[in-house]
This record gives structure tokens, C-alpha cells and sequence, in this order.
């Protein structure tokens, strides 16, 4: 059975028809060709696959695109204004929290979702925040520099 | 890729019913964190989901008749930043801080913890310490039942086809009172707990009318209370001497089988008896 849904992403209204079993994930990888999240365990376990979904940010494996219907859902793609990266992005790299790249859209959008809810937050909040995001290469310490940079740098 | 199903959004509690009515092998969807992992792996293939994310009747914390209510579509984030979770029900707070991590709590609802009856629920222990009680509803009107009886063994719960879980009522405590929740999992960061124990005390300072309720998950079949060590500490001076004996105690009647994938039998036993007696010792002093 297909169902009409309508969201917004990345600023742009897309209205699509899914079957009830896609996944947000699939739809947006796989309809809108927006590739950057990515399927690490299908679990929930890994937030490879994180987008923000009006103001949170989601496992999108664990949700279905018809869960969507009517959402606000901001993808990586939709982060840098043209060719320049968004400040938190930029701090990703100068900070070298960047290698292999399959962890960074979702460690990025969910530190974007943290700052918009907390622009200026402890490292506990920090920690929680990220706390469901794996990373095989950096070691987390460089991620949590870039992090610290993001949040200096939006203070200025 | 998820097996196909149907998908039904009702606006409310009678259309859930009526979904539920017409469907009877229709499973609700609240917050998917476990559902679709099942239906992933094909442990679960449900013709049709109904997702109750739409009613307003399953949301909401509030107090009522001596209970609090807490809504079946409550998160565990919201459970976590709730003032009156955290300052008159400590344990399930303590419970909320460990379980998954900010995505998932913000998905997982207390509704679909409690019905998937997984015996180390991570409100499992806590709820059953409080003596929560679950308020369904389906087509003969609303009924209510003790938590632990409405859990029946793993993934098997009282729920009669055409019912939906509504709300979880959890009694007022007199002031003063105190809990703590404690879990061992494998690894320190998000794991599911290999077993958790959960511990309330009622009037702590006055030893004659003291009640302690100790609860423990991923034990048994179902979180249980572990009524023979309540009744051994009830009104009594809590030492060193009966804490030594607390231990075995606790543990003394439970099997918790072989096949666990957490923990062994022998493990789960001591640190069951090493969690409570800890937990005790903090509360108590």
C-alpha cells in the first residue's frame, strides 16, 4: 500500500508516494538521491544514518518515510551554503575530525541538532549528545575538538 | 529491507480501536525503536502497523486521584527532563539516564518499553518497585492491572486482542521516600543492561513503619519483586549482619537461564545480591 506524503527537506517541499515499508533512509538515499546519511547497522545502534527531523535529530533507519508526513527533516546535503561549509563542518575538518567520513554526516547533524538546542553546552552535554554515535577511526577526541572550535566560533 | 505491511495512522483513541477492531493481527507502532528492528530481522511480521503517534490521549504527565499519569506515549527524554520524574520517582529518572542514547530516548516511548516485556526493560525494575499500574483500553471500555501481572513472560504480556496500552499510573510515595536503579551491561556505554535492579524505600528515617520494595530485570522471565528480602528487612534495623544475609537472599529463588546472551546464571545472582545491598547501603545511610 502507498501512502502521499509531503515534507520539507532541506528547505524544499517534496511531496512523493511510498510504501508503508520504506524507511525514511531508503527514501531519502534512494528517491531523492540524497546519499550522505548512511546505513551502518539498520539497528539504531551506530547514528551513521542521523538526520534532524523537525529540530531532532532521528535515526532515520528507525523511522518510515510515512512517519514523516508533514516534517521538517534537514539532511547533510542541506548544510553548506553552496560551496562554503557550515561552520560546524569547517571545524570538522580544520580539526581533523574527518577519516574514513561514514560517521561524520550523522556526528555532524547531531552536534547541529545540539547546538540548536543548547548553543553554548557542557561537555556532559556534549558527551550525551554524541553518545550514540560510532566512530572507528578518529578516536572521538578530534571530534570533540571540532566541537569545542564550533562552539567558540559561533560565539564570536 | 522491512517485509511489507499496511500502514494505519489513526487521529485518536476510538479510531485506534476501531483499526484494532477490524485488524486483530495489527501491531501498534509508537516510537519503532524495537518494532522495526524486529521487523527488520524478520522476528515480527505484522500485515499491518497501527501507529498511535496521533493520540492526544496517550500523551501527558500529570497527576490524578493520588497516581501519577504518565501518558503511554511519553519518551524517555521527556521522562529524563521531567521535574516530577526526577524529584518523586528517582528510580525510573535513573532508568530514563541509562537507557540508549539521545536519539533513541527521544523515539522510545515508556507505552512501548513496557509492552514489548523485555525481562531487562530498563523500566522494568523501576515500574515494578513503584507498583505501577497500566490502564488499557479496548472494545469493552478501560481496565487496569498491576504491571507485574500484566507482563506474563518475555514478549508476552495480558494485552487481549483490540487492546492498546493507554497510560501507566504510578501511585504518589510519601515524601522523603528514596529510590536508586543500577544495571551491569558489558560494556559502559549504550548496551542493554545484562541485569538491573531497582530499589524504593518509604519513610527511610522511621524504621518501624519503613517499606523497602526490591525489584530486579533479566532474572526471570518478567521483572519480579523480590518479596522474600522485603519481608526480612520490613521494619527492621538494617546491619551489618543482615546485609550479609541480604545478598543470597535476593537471589536465592531466581534461574535465570543458561542461554542468557548478557550474563552467566552464576554472574547475574551475586551481582544481583551486590547491587541491591549497595543500592540499600546508600539509601539507608
Amino acid at each position: 500500500m502507498e501512502h502521499q506524503i509531503h515534507i520539507i527537506v532541506n528547505g524544499e517541499s517534496v511531496t512523493a508516494r511510498v510504501a508503508a515499508n520504506r524507511t525514511l533512509l531508503e527514501f531519502l538515499r534512494d528517491e531523492l538521491d540524497l546519499t550522505g546519511a548512511k546505513e551502518g547497522c539498520g539497528d539504531g545502534e551506530c547514528g551513521a544514518c542521523t538526520v534532524i527531523v523537525d529540530g531532532q535529530p532521528v535515526r532515520s533507519c528507525l523511522m518510515l518515510a510515512v512517519e514523516a508526513d508533514g516534517a521538517v527533516v534537514e539532511t547533510i546535503e542541506g548544510l553548506a551554503d553552496g560551496a562554503r561549509l557550515h561552520p560546524i563542518q569547517q571545524a570538522f575538518v580544520e580539526a581533523g575530525a574527518v577519516q574514513c567520513g561514514f560517521c561524520t554526516p550523522g556526528l555532524v547533524l547531531a552536534v547541529k541538532a545540539l547546538l540548536d538546542r543548547y548553543p553554548r553546552p557542557t561537555e556532559e552535554q556534549i558527551k550525551e549528545a554524541l553518545g550514540g554515535h560510532l566512530c572507528r577511526c578518529t578516536g572521538y577526541e578530534t571530534v570533540f575538538r571540532a566541537v569545542r572550535a564550533a562552539i567558540s566560533a559561533a560565539g564570536r | 529491507m522491512i517485509p511489507r505491511f499496511e500502514y494505519h495512522r489513526p487521529k485518536d483513541l476510538s479510531e485506534a480501536l476501531e483499526c484494532l477492531r477490524q485488524m486483530p493481527q495489527a501491531v501498534i507502532l509508537a516510537g519503532g525503536t524495537d518494532l522495526l528492528v524486529k521487523m527488520r530481522r524478520g522476528k515480527l511480521r505484522p500485515p499491518a502497523l497501527v501507529d498511535i503517534k496521533g493520540l492526544q490521549a496517550c500523551r501527558d504527565i500529570c497527576w490524578e486521584n493520588g497516581h501519577l499519569s504518565v501518558g503511554a506515549l511519553t519518551d524517555f527524554q521527556q521522562l529524563l527532563e521531567s521535574d516530577v520524574i526526577r524529584d518523586r520517582f528517582a528510580v525510573l529518572h535513573q532508568a530514563a539516564r541509562v537507557m540508549g542514547c539521545y536519539e533513541i530516548r527521544r523515539r522510545a516511548t515508556l507505552g512501548g518499553n513496557v509492552v514489548n516485556a523485555s525481562p531487562g526493560a530498563e523500566s522494568g525494575s523501576p515500574l515494578a518497585a513503584l507498583e505501577a499500574r497500566v490502564e488499557l483500553a479496548g472494545p469493552d471500555g478501560r481496565r487496569r492491572i498491576p504491571v507485574t501481572e500484566f507482563w506474563q513472560g518475555p514478549g508476552r504480556t495480558a494485552l487481549a486482542p483490540g487492546e492498546l496500552l493507554v497510560r501507566v499510573l504510578i501511585p504518589e510515595l510519601p515524601p522523603g521516600s528514596r529510590g536508586i536503579y543500577r544495571r551491569r551491561s558489558r560494556v559502559r556505554g549504550m548496551d542493554l543492561a545484562s541485569m538491573n535492579a531497582a530499589v524504593v524505600v518509604l519513610y527511610p528515617e522511621d524504621t518501624g513503619r519503613r517499606e523497602i520494595r526490591i525489584a530486579l530485570g533479566a532474572m526471570a522471565p518478567t521483572p519480579v519483586r523480590i518479596i522474600a528480602a522485603e519481608r526480612m528487612l520490613a521494619g527492621r534495623e538494617v546491619s551489618g549482619e543482615l546485609f550479609s544475609r541480604l545478598g543470597k537472599e535476593v537471589s536465592r529463588d531466581l534461574h535465570p537461564r543458561a542461554t542468557s546472551l548478557r550474563a552467566s546464571p552464576d554472574y547475574k545472582k551475586q551481582m544481583a545480591g551486590e547491587l541491591v545491598t549497595r543500592a540499600l547501603e546508600e539509601l539507608l545511610s
